[in-house]
This record gives C-alpha cells, structure tokens and sequence, in this order.
C-alpha cells in the first residue's frame, strides 16, 4: 500500500467518527477555503464601501473601492507607473541578490572560522539588534540619490535571516550523521558534498521568503527618503499631493509584489526540498 | 593473521568541561571470532558506545590497542558498518537513496549494488517505500532503513549500537527476529551493545557483561541455544533461567560496589 492511500484511508475514517462535526460542506469541499478567503476579501470590501458612504473618515483619508480601482486602472493602463514598479523591482531583486550572496559568504566564513565568528560575534549582535532603516537618511547622504542606497538598505534588510540560518545549517549537525560520514570514511569535500551542504540548504530555504519581503522593505523606506523615483517615491507624490486613492492603489501594487515575491521563492523551494521537514 | 576483532587492555579516558577525568573504560580485553554475534550488555554509562566508537575507529583509545583482521584499527574501515541508536537518515534523501549513501560516498553507483539495494529494501519489507522521504516513515521502518544501508556495503563486520533502544517492545521483538533471519543469510561479525539482557540472550552466541565505574567487562557468558531461533524461545524455561541468572550477576556487581563505597 503507498503512501498516499494511507493518507486517503485515514481522512475517510476521520470524516465518518466526527459525522456530526466534521461532515459539514465547509469541511468537506477542496474549493472551501477558497471561497472563504474571496468571502474575507468581498467583507473587507463592502465594509470598506460602508464606512466611504456613510462618511466614518473624512473622504480626505479614505477613498472608496471605486475610485481606488479606477486609479490602479489608469496609472497601470496609461503605463505611468511602469517604469517606477521596474526601479522598485530591480533595486529589490538587486537588494536580494547581493544581501544572499553576502549572508551565503559571511554566514559560511562564520561557520568554519572560530577566529571570524569569535571577533565578530559581538559586532554582528549589535547590528542585528539595531533599527536598520534607521541609516537609511545616512546612506542616501553618502550614495546620492541614485539605487544605490535603496540596494544597499535593502540588502542589509535581506542579509541578516539568511546569515543567521547559514550559520546554524552549517554548525548544527547531528553529531551521530557526523559519525557516519566519518565511519564511511568521508573526507571535508565529501561531507561537504553529502551532510553540510545539504543540511544548510534545509535551513537557508525557510529564511530565503523572509529576505525577498525584506529586501522590498528596505527599498521602499530607500525611495521614501530620497528618490525621484520607484513605487516609494510615488506614494509619497501622491500623499503629498492629497490623491488618497493613488496612495491606495499603489499600496496594492506592493501588496501585488511582496506575495509575487513570496511565492516565487515558495515555488523554487517546493523544488528542490521534496521532503518535509 | 588472526581474522576477528581484538581488544587488548583498552581504556579510555575523557576529560569533561570541568577538567575532571572520566574512566570509560578501563583495561579492556575482548576477541570476537569472525562469525559471531557477541552483545555487549551493561548499564547506562558503562562505556558500551565507547567501546564500539574505538572498534568503529571513530574514537582512538587513550591506552591499550583494538585489532581487525590483523591490523590495529586506527581510522574507519570499509569493512566496517555502523548502526546507531537513532536511525541517522538523511532527511533530504528518499529511503532509497540514503540507503546508497555508502555507495555515493565511495564515489560511485555500480548497478549490482543498487540491485542489491533493493533487495535489501525488499528483506526489510520497506520495497514499497523507496521513494518516501524519512519522515514519512514509523521509527521502526527508519531503523529498518538504516539496518539496509549498513549491509549495503557487504561489511564483515557490524557495529550495533543500541539499535532498537528507542523502539517499544512489541516492534524490538519483531526487528530482532528479522535482524537474526537476515544475518542468518548473510552471516557476519556483529557487536551488538543492548541494555536489555533479554534481547542479548535472544540474539547473541556470547554476551559481554559490562560494569561502570570505570567501564570493563565483568562476565562473559556463552548462550547455549541452538538456531535458528524462533519467538517460543523468549518463552521457555532454559531463556528465564539464563536471564534471571544475568540479572544475578549485575545484582552481584552493584552490591559489591556499593560496598565499595560504603567501606571506607
Ligand atoms: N565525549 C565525551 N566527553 C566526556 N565524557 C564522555 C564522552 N563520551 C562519553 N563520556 C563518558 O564516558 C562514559 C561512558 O559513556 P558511553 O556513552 O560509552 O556509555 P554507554 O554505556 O554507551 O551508555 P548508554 O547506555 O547510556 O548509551 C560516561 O560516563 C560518559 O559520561
Ligand atoms: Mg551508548
């Protein structure tokens, strides 16, 4: 008997000891919880219409569904913000690439070299525990108003999940998988190849989703500092500039990516981790 | 050449964090005949994974000298397996594959051997789950698992430690019975450490007793019972006798320990 019809024998059981409880539609269907989560959605909507119709915030604060739609519609239709979600897009993945890269290099230097990790340790603490986006008016200061501060904060934002569990991937090994690559007489590559590694990736991959939002973070506080463009930089205009439904719509742009970005990383995670932890 | 394993005069000994010196072993002479199946049988602490690490070449001993085949055992050895407590599967690896893992390590696949490998997935009844990751799988299966990738290498020898301690008993009774039918196929030099003294006279030819304090072998006891052996042997008479005799022999050691300590 497989797996799977194991798992099928084990839920019919279950469906009919609770026939009371568990029986009902919502239980039962594959599409409920879609249609519970569009059900959210259309609340958060209608409630939302709710409070713009019946005036429960100046009409200065709250736009309504309508016109925030209407000005999603035009500033993606008439192609003015294209250009702004590319910068934010490329400053984020940019962001991303370089904070992994460095927490890959970093996190593996700290792992394998005590003499590193026991200098830096301290260091590493006490920029860990700081407010990051606290330099960013320090960064653009001293890198112009161009990406480069956007990245750069973005990076440092990125960096630091995928550091700390690089680190621990890399230094919490059963000691018995240890043991065993030893007694199958294993040389440093060969245990790299087949437990550290591995083991790394296994932690590296849960920190990797975290990262990407992270990065998206640091580049939008980036642009609203100083920016002439970038999604950061739009809501700021549009803010500025009294268009609360603008605002709106650009919020759900970002909203838009940040889950792209999360379930991309998902995605290329399901792929190369088959198993479940 | 003297084929089997030796152990003259091994000892052991750790320092803890606290710069204390720890006996684990102390003076240690064992010979285990190629062939057979010999329990190393003694409470928690008494030096049994120790004893196993040197043979394994995974520990150097601190005095005395641990020999296979002829040869001083100073690193591990092909022809050595380990099994350990818990079932050490890689979780990234599917059944099948972590049971290759001796083969990847050594640097290839060669087709009989991953034939082979599937017949022992067959012999531990785990045919149907080559491709399920650990985790999908009973602790009893993962250790059947990790019994396949020990053999898969055609040891001569292997190393048990405790393989079925984390297992309730009704799963032990029925992997040690498995265990015994395919050594029994394949027959091999196992050093099987236990702490149940009904599981070493079940399984062995001959049990080392071990006592703590420090660590050495303080009886060795040949079990008489023909094989094959099959469940109505735990039920006898001739089994209760040698294993409350055993239990005898540990009482014997504790009291005169506790004298020990009381005397002074
Ligand atoms: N790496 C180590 N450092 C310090 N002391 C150790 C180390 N390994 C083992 N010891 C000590 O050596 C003694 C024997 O340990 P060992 O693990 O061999 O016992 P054991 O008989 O296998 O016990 P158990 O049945 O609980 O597994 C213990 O007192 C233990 O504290
Ligand atoms: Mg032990």
């Amino acid at each position: 008997m497989s797996l799977q019809q194991e798992e099928k024998v084990e839920t019919a059981a279950l469906g009919k000891v609770g026939a009371n409880q568990r029986n009902r539609w919502w239980a039962r269907s594959r599409w409920a919880p879609v249609v519970l989560a569009a059900a959210v959605l259309v609340l958060v909507v209608v409630v939302w219409q709710i409070a713009y119709a019946a005036r429960f915030a100046s009409r200065l604060v709250l736009p309504s569904p309508g016109n925030t739609v209407a000005s999603l519609g035009r500033g993606l239709f008439g192609g003015e913000w294209w250009p702004h979600i590319q910068v934010t897009l490329i400053e984020t993945l940019a962001a991303f690439a370089i904070g992994l890269v460095a927490a890959l290099v970093i996190g593996s230097l700290f792992a394998f070299l005590p003499l590193v990790r026991k200098t830096f340790y301290p260091y590493v603490i006490a920029i860990q525990t700081f407010p990051k986006i606290a330099i960013a008016p320090l960064l653009v200061t001293w890198l112009g108003y161009g990406l480069a501060p956007k990245i750069a904060i973005g990076a440092l934002l990125a960096f630091f999940p995928i550091f700390t569990n690089t680190v621990a991937g890399f230094t919490e090994v059963d000691k018995d998988e240890l043991d065993l690559m030893r007694s199958l007489r294993a040389g440093w590559r060969k245990q790299l190849r087949y437990l550290l590694v591995p083991n790394a990736v296994t932690y590296i991959f849960p920190a990797l989703n975290v990262a990407a939002v992270n990065a998206l973070l640091g580049v939008i506080v980036g642009e609203f500092v100083g920016a002439q463009e970038g999604l950061g930089y739009i809501i700021q205009q549009k803010a500025f500039l009294g268009d609360i439904a603008g605002v709106f719509a650009v919020l759900i742009i970002l909203a838009a990516i940040g889950l792209g970005l999360f379930f991309i990383v998902k995605f290329v995670e399901s792929r190369f981790t088959k198993f479940s932890r | 050449m003297e084929k089997g394993v030796y152990l003259r005069g091994v000892s052991k000994k750790f320092v803890t964090r606290q710069q204390e010196t720890v006996d684990a072993l102390s003076a240690v002479d064992l010979a285990v005949e190629p062939g057979e199946f010999i329990s190393l049988l003694g409470p928690s602490g008494c030096g049994k994974s120790t004893l196993l690490k040197i043979v394994a070449g995974l520990l150097p001993p601190s005095g005395g000298s641990a020999w296979l085949d002829g040869h001083e055992i100073v690193e591990p050895s092909d022809s050595v397996s380990f099994v350990f407590q818990k079932p050490t599967l890689l979780r990234w690896r599917s059944i099948q594959d972590n049971v290759l893992l001796p083969l990847d390590v050594a640097g290839s696949r060669p087709k009989e051997a991953v034939e082979y490998a599937k017949e022992l997935l067959a012999l531990v009844k785990l045919s149907d789950f080559a491709n399920a990751y650990p985790s999908e799988l009973s602790g009893g299966m993962q250790q059947r698992a990790a019994i396949a990738r020990s053999l898969v290498s055609h040891p001569d020898v292997l190393l048990m430690d405790e393989p079925f301690g984390a297992l309730d008993e009704f799963t032990r009774e029925t992997l040690n019975e498995e265990f015994i039918e395919l050594w029994q196929r394949e027959p091999k030099t196992v050093l099987f450490v236990t702490h149940s003294i009904a599981e070493s006279v079940f399984m062995s030819d001959r049990i080392a007793v071990m006592g703590a304090r420090p660590g050495r072998i303080i009886d060795e006891i040949t079990v008489p019972f023909p094989r094959p052996r099959g469940a109505e042997l735990r039920k006898s008479k001739e089994f209760f006798d040698l294993v409350a005799r055993i239990r005898e022999t540990f009482d014997l050691a504790s009291e005169s320990s506790a004298r020990e300590v009381v005397a002074p």
